[in-house]
């Protein structure tokens, strides 16, 4: 082909990067697909905290939440693109897999935990508990 | 001892004190680099072929009715706004996603032919069906012996 190697950007920016996910010293990736870790929001008020995570690609059949202890843990394997009959001539970003985990704090409902996925946008609403204890008046009085 | 401050080099500091600053000058330009705000967003893939290219970009949550395309000759760009909601008693505690106008321009080496455009998005990935012009297309020459 005539014009496949004149792909350019016309504005001067780093090529986008996304991060990968980190294993612990000594130890690899089993699969050949790399994973990443999405971008998040954490938004926070008295009821709720919700968790939005950027996944590009992913929906709800490729997408796992788990709850595991007190460790939420957010995995998308979205599937690949492929164009036969066409060759990649221009490459800013790597497809792969996303995960990543956060610890959830005490006082959360575990059992109202709500996940929706739209537009490869993942929202989590994480509801908190009621305030458990209660605060008791202390009168004064008479010593018995 | 004094020392300026606001000066680069210092030739008096010891070697390790040199070597320290040298390695957080060096993360710091680093880490300046990988900066999210520097990122090019959307990122983009694109395959072709003689009939024209395919281009994938990362875009989620942003509906493809809210992009502004404009093919023009060989240049083709990508427009938008991703905003975030925040409700009035909302507080971040994390914000990671890009947010704010984005725009991209991309030149290819071929014509566009504006009107077999397509422009679709699902699951977050934009795609831009660019169809190359058939005016712009190689044409084959019968060559006749004399």
């Amino acid at each position: 082909m005539d014009t496949a190697n004149k792909y350019e950007v016309k504005e001067n920016q780093n090529p986008s990067a996304k991060e990968e996910v980190a294993v612990p010293e000594g130890v690899e990736r089993l699969e050949s697909r790399k994973a990443f870790v999405p971008s998040v929001d954490i938004i926070d008020n008295e009821e709720r905290t919700v968790l939005i995570a950027d996944m590009p690609g992913v929906d709800e059949d490729c997408i796992d939440v788990l709850l595991e202890k007190n460790v939420l843990t957010i995995k998308g394997r979205p599937k690949s693109d492929d164009f036969p009959g066409r060759q990649q001539v221009y490459s800013e970003y790597v497809e792969g897999d996303f995960e990543r985990a956060f610890t959830v704090a005490e006082g959360v409902d575990r059992d109202n935990i709500t996940a929706n996925i739209s537009e490869g946008v993942l929202t989590v609403v994480i509801p908190k508990m009621r305030q458990a204890t209660r605060r008791i008046a202390v009168g004064q009085g008479e010593k018995s | 001892m004094f020392r300026t401050r606001n000066r680069g080099y210092w030739p008096w500091e010891s070697l390790g004190e040199h070597i320290a600053r040298l390695n957080n000058e060096f993360s710091r330009a680093i880490s300046h680099g990988m900066r999210e705000s520097e990122r090019s967003f959307p990122a983009f893939n694109i395959w072709s072929n003689a009939e024209g290219a395919i281009l994938n970009a990362e875009l989620p949550g942003v509906k493809v009715e809210d992009i502004e395309l404009t093919v023009s000759g060989n240049v083709v760009a990508i427009k938008g706004n991703r905003k975030n909601s925040i409700a009035g008693s909302d507080k971040y505690v994390r914000r990671e996603r890009q947010e704010g106008e984005f725009i991209r321009t991309f030149e290819l080496p071929f014509q566009v032919d504006p009107e077999k455009v397509v422009a679709k998005s699902a699951k977050g990935i934009l795609r831009l069906e660019l169809p190359r012009a058939e005016a712009d297309k190689p044409r084959k020459i019968a060559v006749r012996s004399a």
